[in-house]
């Protein structure tokens, strides 16, 4: 086995990290407000395929990723709905979304199973630095959504700690009665920032379509991505920039299977390797949650709890 | 309600006629003789799944991972019924076949259980990752080895079948099987020993309150282990039965039709009630028997039509709960007025 293979695994791994990027800070901002979606794989299965449908319409790129976004956004605004306004249990909803996102997206994906992806997200080629041996493919060869990505993921931890709204936020998670005492809407703050997140899942979905994806599978595109970035929530703390090392670490073992069985090395069988993403992830989840992880890693307070004034 | 105007918005963009696909689907799924049986018969694993997802989901343990556990009743059931369904009477067959299904179903919520139990890890992702896991073990079994439980007679890949001894016999000709009578009396035997028993007490004050219940000298760790133990015992069962009843061996079929996640959707629309569960669980598999016979239709409806009508029933069921819940308050405040 020659070197360049595992240059370009490593590449992949960054390369598929985008998508537990986007999702995982849009689920970080989410959580971050108090509000637990779990609906994230269906907003992800609903963003490629709505990309996928778009872009074999028009043929326009930017277009498709935008409507993927709205319809995050829509799904998002449902979830919203339900448990900030309508009180209704957040992980139920959730569940809810993914099960109609699965379904929805296996309906209208139906006529275009199996047929190639319509538009591509090409990589970028940064002259010189592209062509470092080794550092180039693996750090500067990707599109530019990558690099907007961990753009954005910088933002976002500036935002969340640096910033008044940012301020607000974490406090809204923690303490919502403060916050409503300031005279400050926590379903405000909650609505808002439950859509931005949604918006940022309804991306990943559609990045991950025109960018990793070949044809539009139901059962091949995400297959589970959604729950790890569920998982990298904890994983990075609820901290965005830790959510870019927690995704390479992660995207690295979705990658890896894909390496073994294009070269031929069969220790394992397929099926078995193929488990080894969700295993990893179970085994960072126990390893976190050992009382002393535990205090570090400073989940939101009022996770999962609807915000009633004066019931507390 | 809302939820099949909605399907019918869907059905109309991608020019299906509503009305003539509801009408079919009702058709097949419901009042033809032959529909209903298959409704029944699809029913069985689904309501042991919905049983499964209540009886976690009352105790506030969000136990999503009923489908890996499923897929692990299926296996444990298989091994049975080829192992040691030979060797022992008939009366004795069935019964071993479906205990050694629920007690792997059981065995695959352990861990998350223990993890919950123990160190509070929360059981939501640990369950569902679980499934992944199980869903490739399956595939593993029957496509990617030649192991135990791949049929050696054919290259074919496909589940070595069980003994006859350790099957049921369909009625009649139709596609139900007796596992649908233990199916409604394990619902009715749950309702009877949650409101009764002191298990089912402490569930309930748990629910509540953990704090109470722990005041109370209510052991949490021990209720937690149980009550998702024998959540994933149940939807083992699921499995089981289909095993026992029209699969007959290990069958990657099963991993198409979503039974676990549609328990959860059950539980939730039963509000988590045991008998509602079995008359949800057959009403949904009306709409996955009725949806599956779209597909064969003229102008095909892809099934999916039956997932995206389940997740939209979820969703306005869960917008509908706030008028029920808020009446309810508006008259308790209503009587603490009048008592002051």
């Amino acid at each position: 086995m020659n070197s360049n293979v595992w240059i370009l695994t490593f590449a992949d791994a960054i390369s598929i990290a985008t998508t537990l990027i986007l999702a995982t800070i849009g689920a970080i901002l989410t959580e971050r407000s108090g509000v637990i979606n779990l609906g994230v794989e269906g907003i992800l299965l609903m963003g490629a395929v709505t990309a996928f449908l778009v872009g074999d319409g028009t043929h326009n790129l930017w277009l498709a990723l935008f409507m993927s976004v709205l319809v995050g956004v829509a799904m998002a605004t449902v979830h919203a709905i339900l448990t900030i306004t309508l009180r209704a249990n957040q992980i139920v909803a959730g569940l809810a979304l993914v099960i109609f996102g699965t379904g929805l997206s296996q309906y209208i994906g139906k006529p275009v199973e199996g047929k190639s992806r319509p538009v591509t997200i090409e990589p970028m080629h940064l002259g010189k630095l592209s062509d470092i041996p080794v550092i180039g493919p693996i750090l500067f060869g990707h599109d530019i959504f990558t690099y907007l990505t961990w753009a954005g993921a910088l933002v976002c931890s500036l935002y969340l700690n640096r910033t008044r709204p940012g301020l607000v936020l974490r406090a809204t998670g923690d303490a919502p009665a403060t916050v409503d005492a300031q005279g400050v809407s926590v379903a405000m703050v909650r609505f808002v920032h439950t859509i931005l997140g949604g918006a940022l899942m309804g991306l990943a979905g559609g990045w991950f379509m025109l960018a990793r994806g070949t044809a539009w599978s139901q059962a091949a595109t995400t297959n589970g991505i959604g729950w790890i970035a569920l998982s990298l929530v904890v994983f990075a703390a609820w901290r965005p920039l830790r959510a870019i090392a927690g995704a390479v670490l992660f995207g690295f073992t979705l990658q890896v299977p894909y390496t073994l069985q294009g070269q031929q090395i069969n220790i394992l069988p397929p099926e078995i390797v193929q488990m080894l993403p969700f295993v990893a992830t179970l085994f960072v989840l126990v390893a976190l949650s050992t009382p002393r992880a535990r205090k570090l890693l400073g989940a939101p307070k009022m996770l999962g709890q609807p915000f009633v004034r004066d019931e507390r | 309600m809302f939820a099949f105007i909605v399907g019918g918005i869907f059905l109309a963009l991608t020019g299906h006629s509503p009305i003539g696909t509801y009408g079919s689907l009702i058709s097949h799924g419901y009042t033809s003789s032959k529909g209903i049986t298959n409704t029944l018969g699809l029913a069985t694993p689904l309501i042991c799944t919905g049983l499964a997802a209540a009886f976690a989901f009352r105790m506030n343990l969000f136990n999503i991972g009923e489908e890996g556990q499923m897929y692990l009743g299926m296996i444990g059931s298989a091994w049975a019924g080829i192992a040691l369904a030979g060797h022992l009477p008939h009366v004795l067959a069935v019964p071993t076949v479906l205990i050694i299904g629920a007690a792997t179903g059981a065995l695959w919520v352990l861990l998350p259980a223990i993890l919950r139990a123990k160190l509070g890890t929360s059981e939501i992702v640990s369950t569902l990752l679980l499934n992944y896991v199980a869903l490739n073990l399956v595939n593993y079994f029957i496509y990617g080895s030649r192991g135990f439980f791949r049929d050696p007679t054919t290259s074919f890949p496909q589940g070595r079948g069980v003994e006859e001894t350790a099957r049921f016999h369909r009625f009649g000709t139709s596609n139900t099987y007796p596992t649908v009578i233990i199916a409604v009396l394990l619902a009715v035997a749950l309702y009877w020993f949650m409101k009764r028993s002191n298990f089912g007490y402490e569930t309930s004050v748990f629910a509540d309150s953990p704090n109470t219940a722990r005041y109370a000298g209510m052991n949490a760790t021990k209720l937690t282990l149980s009550v998702l133990l024998f959540s994933g015992a149940l939807a083992g069962l699921a499995g089981a039965m289909y095993v026992v009843g029209p699969a007959g061996k290990v069958d990657p079929g099963l991993l198409q039709i979503g039974l676990g996640y549609a328990g959860i959707v059950v539980a939730a629309l039963a509000r988590y009630n045991f008998v509602a569960v079995v008359l949800t669980a057959i009403l949904f598999a009306g709409l996955r028997v009725g949806g599956a016979s779209l597909q064969i239709s003229s102008n095909p409806v892809p099934i999916a039509i039956a997932v995206v009508l389940q997740g939209s029933v979820l969703l306005f069921a869960l917008g509908g709960e706030i008028f029920r819940r808020n009446r309810l308050r508006i008259r308790r405040v209503q009587q603490v007025s009048v008592a002051s």
